[in-house]
């Protein structure tokens, strides 16, 4: 199925690029080929969703304005794409199946075809906000700068959890029912419709401890113009080690024998 | 005592490409708690459970030592979950050894189902490049093969269809066209041959004759004997994960035969 050695996998991962871009890329495109507006569609329903959320989670609590509608165009679709990697990662081999009953392919490449697919959705999706900066363009000052630190890291992060939820999931394949009720439960406890500085007590505390809200600020502040927040980077490098190390180490205890938990 | 194929290397042939086990055998590990964890793999074979480090398992192959040299066309042949289709992905590389050593020498193209790689809703040229990203074929080629492919497969103007209106034969001659085009040392292929009509077999027989003038080793597994007949020259029948009878494809058609005879003779008595 793969080579035993992490470094081996992910090169190997690497000379077959043309494979996750292509599956990746077609993964994305399978969700839209019956509309005839293409990838547009990612982007017409997260406007649809943005909206929804603009007009009625923002009229409850209190907030309004263009920075609301520039806070949640970038945050929802960010959100949803950690979300998804969580609890979509889970069911990577799953997906993979065929392949890897038929030929040796590195493990590692099965998360980029992923996470490619994931990207393109993102891109799409993040359209919206594009859309915002154009008709706001007082946002862009020099904190952009960080998002070239920002988006890597993120595009890293993702694709940790990504892998480590895989090897989860080829473990405990029963997960899935409670990763995907811990998701909807943690779009509330995540600071995308409300702001975690406005949150003290209990919710300020779930807005701090929660990991999604670093993995979002290191992008969503510095898009808004805002400064970076040091402490969610730190958080966010913290999560990257921890969760990728822990991913890497149960790959390559378990690489060759993941074939039997398909 | 490996068992060898003796096909001579053809001439400019690369010599080195050779495919050997040593005492290889293979367990599919069975979970201690749930029948839903029951593997794919494990699904579909047969074999004997043994229990050891306190855990079950089905052991799919025995102890199978083989070498197959350059040049080689074997067919594999055995009853349902006799083993042919782990012994294909342990020579393939996919499948982790519980025991005993192998030795891949050589590029390995596989068809062991028509549909790998192959996206249903894109076309026939879509799922070529698709197919070549699978295998890492280079981009610049990619046309050429097309051309082989179309003229091949004989799909036409259907190749500009999705692969969902082909019928089976058309999606097996789809992938066969394309293993036995990107220049592999080792063809592997299981069943999928047989799900063509009589002059696709035809057409895979001159293709393979080809590709064995040129290179490689070729292993089909299939319960037609009929078909192998055609294309290997060696036959192995494999019996419960254990080689039953290894030789000329026309004593190793006749042997299978003669099993099955045996076999079905034993369950009437029991």
């Amino acid at each position: 199925m793969a080579t035993t050695s992490i470094t081996g996998d992910l090169r190997e991962s690497f000379a077959y690029r043309r494979f996750w871009l292509i599956f990746g890329r077609d993964d994305a495109s399978a969700q839209f080929q019956h509309t005839s507006i293409g990838g547009l569609f990612f982007t017409v329903s997260t406007m649809i969703r943005v909206a929804i959320v603009y007009f009625v989670f923002g009229a409850a609590l209190g907030h309004t304005g263009p920075s609301y509608f520039g806070y949640i165009a970038f945050g929802f679709p960010i959100f949803m794409t950690i979300s998804s990697s969580i609890s979509n990662g889970y069911s990577i081999l799953k997906q993979n199946r065929s392949i890897i009953n038929s030929m040796r392919m590195p493990i590692f490449a099965l998360v980029l075809r992923f996470l490619v697919s994931q990207i393109i959705r993102l891109g799409f999706s993040l359209l919206v906000f594009l859309g915002f900066v154009v008709l706001n363009p007082g946002i862009i000052n020099q904190n952009w700068i960080w998002l070239l630190l920002t988006i890597p890291l993120f595009v890293c992060t993702i694709c940790a959890i990504a892998l480590f939820c895989m090897i989860l999931g080829a473990f405990f394949p029963n997960i899935f029912e409670f990763l995907n009720s811990l998701m909807r439960m943690m779009m509330f406890a995540t600071p995308i419709f409300w702001y975690a500085a406005s949150r003290h007590g209990v919710r300020g505390a779930i807005a701090l401890y929660n990991p999604f809200t670093h993995i979002i600020a290191i992008v969503r502040e510095p898009a808004l113009g805002q400064p970076l927040p040091f402490l969610s980077l730190a958080v966010v490098v913290a999560i990257l080690v921890v969760v990728g190390g822990a991913g890497c180490y149960m790959l390559k205890r378990s690489s060759e024998w993941l074939i039997y938990r398909i | 005592m490996a068992l060898t194929d003796e096909a001579p290397a053809k001439e400019g042939v690369d010599s080195d490409v050779r495919l050997t086990l040593h005492d290889v055998t293979i367990e599919y590990p069975l979970s201690k708690t749930s029948s839903s964890r029951f593997s794919d793999f494990a699904r579909t074979v047969g074999g004997q459970f043994v229990s050891h480090d306190d855990r079950r398992f089905i052991r799919a192959l025995d102890r199978i030592s083989l070498d197959f040299p350059n040049g080689s066309r074997v067919g594999l042949l055995g009853g349902n979950g006799s083993g042919k289709s782990t012994l294909l992905r342990t020579l393939a590389g996919i499948l982790p050894l519980t025991a005993g050593e192998r030795i891949i020498r050589g590029q390995i193209a596989t068809l062991f189902s028509a549909g790998v790689g192959i996206d249903p809703e894109k076309n026939g040229i879509a799922n070529i490049y698709r197919m070549a990203a699978l295998y890492n074929i280079p981009r610049r080629r990619v046309p050429e093969l097309i051309d082989d492919i179309v003229e091949f497969t004989e799909l036409g103007e259907f190749i500009e269809l999705p692969v969902k209106s082909y019928s089976s034969g058309m999606a097996s001659r789809l992938g066969f066209g394309f293993v036995t085009n990107i220049n592999a040392d080792v063809i592997l292929v299981d069943e999928v041959i047989g799900t063509g009509d009589n002059n696709f077999k035809d057409k895979a027989r001159e293709r393979m004759e080809r590709f064995l003038a040129d290179r490689g080793i070729i292993v089909v597994a299939s319960h037609s004997v009929e078909v192998l007949e055609t294309l290997c020259h060696t036959g192995l029948v494999l019996d419960q994960g254990s080689v039953a009878f290894y030789g000329d494809i026309a004593e190793a058609g006749e042997f299978h035969r003669e099993l099955k005879k045996d076999q079905k003779k034993r369950k009437a008595d029991s």
